[in-house]
């Protein structure tokens, strides 16, 4: 079974002493974390390392979160990524949602909800990775990719 | 200036206030995020090296969590200012009247507890969405409330009543208190100002043994798009 430790967090936050003082708080509670401080170093970034869970801030200078994710949903449907704001509206919510984003958090949010949510987006993530591969060797491809990329 | 142009002015006046709070509070949010964080990594630190042997380690733990517990109050009350300032973003927008509501007290809270003015709120949950305008209807509350706290003698009550009926959400405004001897005066704002908001939420008002009613019709009103 893979520990804690194993659970790759990438933290994208314009806030550099949050994203830092935060990584610091996550990797004492034993997540594996990485930050960068806007949207085109995050894509750059899981070009190279692929994190399981990526906690992506909405307003930062250049790409908006918002964008940050279609794009990541596009790269690698199957990371998953929490979005943690201090500006978060009702619409960036939903919009969120609907791009496949896991949750929408509020800035500051709690420590042990955002670690509890981490892990949950974790494990949702190897649930359907293994509901992926069942799929993929009944030669299913098609219900395979629908799954990765949480489609009905 | 002609009158269209004026309304214009203020309309971008009012988008320009609402962006400048919007954005105050974003950054407010962000520097409580930062003290949260930095306050939090603290204790974590302290709660690790924890032992009988450390002198205060208990005053310091007191002391970071009531850093926590005041990040939390004031983060309450930014969230509300957010939204309200959101309010401002353009004339008309779909909005949950409770919401709104909720958000304006809030808001309020140190101006009627000055006065010792409880609020007192009855929110029926599930009235549906309106589109209207939000920041106006946020004023015509404001002026109502003002009017009643005017009369109202200390350590009185303001209930505010929302339901649905005949395909319109009802506020109801409902003194509870006694009126000071110095009463009749008027505080609040001019009856004009009062309908001219009602008249561009397309709502109406009707005044019942001091009670007060607004009416705000679910369906399209004379600002709609």
């Amino acid at each position: 079974m893979k520990k804690k430790k194993d659970i790759k967090v990438l933290l994208v936050d314009d806030e550099v002493d949050f994203v830092n003082t935060l990584a610091q708080r996550l990797r004492m509670r034993e997540l594996l974390v990485d930050t960068v401080y806007d949207g085109e170093q995050a894509l750059s970034f899981i070009k190279k390392i692929e994190p399981d869970v990526i906690v992506l801030d909405l307003k930062m200078p250049g790409l908006h979160g918002i964008e940050v994710l279609r794009e990541i949903k596009k790269m690698s449907p199957h990371i998953q990524v929490i979005i943690l704001t201090g500006h978060g509206t009702e619409k960036d919510d939903e919009e969120a949602r609907k791009l496949g984003g896991f949750d929408f958090l509020r800035k500051p949010a709690d420590i042990d909800l955002l670690v509890a949510k981490i892990k949950e987006a974790f494990w949702e993530k190897v649930e359907r990775a293994m509901t992926a591969i069942a799929f993929a060797e009944e030669g299913d491809l098609e219900d395979a990719r629908k799954v990765i990329k949480k489609e009905e | 200036m002609e009158e269209n142009e004026e309304r214009e002015l203020r309309a971008s006046q009012l988008a320009f206030i609402g962006k400048v709070l919007a954005t105050f509070s974003h950054e407010l949010k962000n520097h409580l995020a930062i003290i949260n964080e930095s306050a939090g990594l603290i204790l974590d630190l302290i709660e690790l090296e924890k032992s009988p042997a450390r002198e205060h380690t208990d005053q310091y733990v007191k002391s970071l969590r009531a850093i926590h517990s005041q990040i939390e109050r004031t983060l309450s009350l930014i969230t509300y200012f957010n939204r309200f300032s959101h309010r401002m973003d353009s004339p008309l927008s779909t909005f949950d009247v409770n919401d709104a509501m909720e958000e304006l007290f809030a808001l309020l809270h140190r101006f009627t507890n000055q006065r010792k003015i409880t609020i007192e709120k009855s929110l029926q949950r599930d009235v549906p969405a309106i589109h209207s305008d939000p920041a106006r209807l946020h004023l015509l509350l404001y002026c109502l409330m003002q009017e009643h706290m005017g009369r109202l003698a200390e350590n009185s009550t303001i209930e505010f009543r929302t339901r649905l009926s005949d395909n319109a959400v009802l506020i109801s405004i409902i003194p509870k208190g006694k009126e000071p001897l110095r009463g009749g005066e008027r505080s609040g704002c001019s009856d004009e100002l009062i309908q001219g908001i009602l008249s561009a939420l397309g709502g109406s008002l009707s005044r019942k043994e001091g009670e007060e009613t607004i009416r705000l019709p679910l369906g399209a009103s004379p600002m709609r798009e």
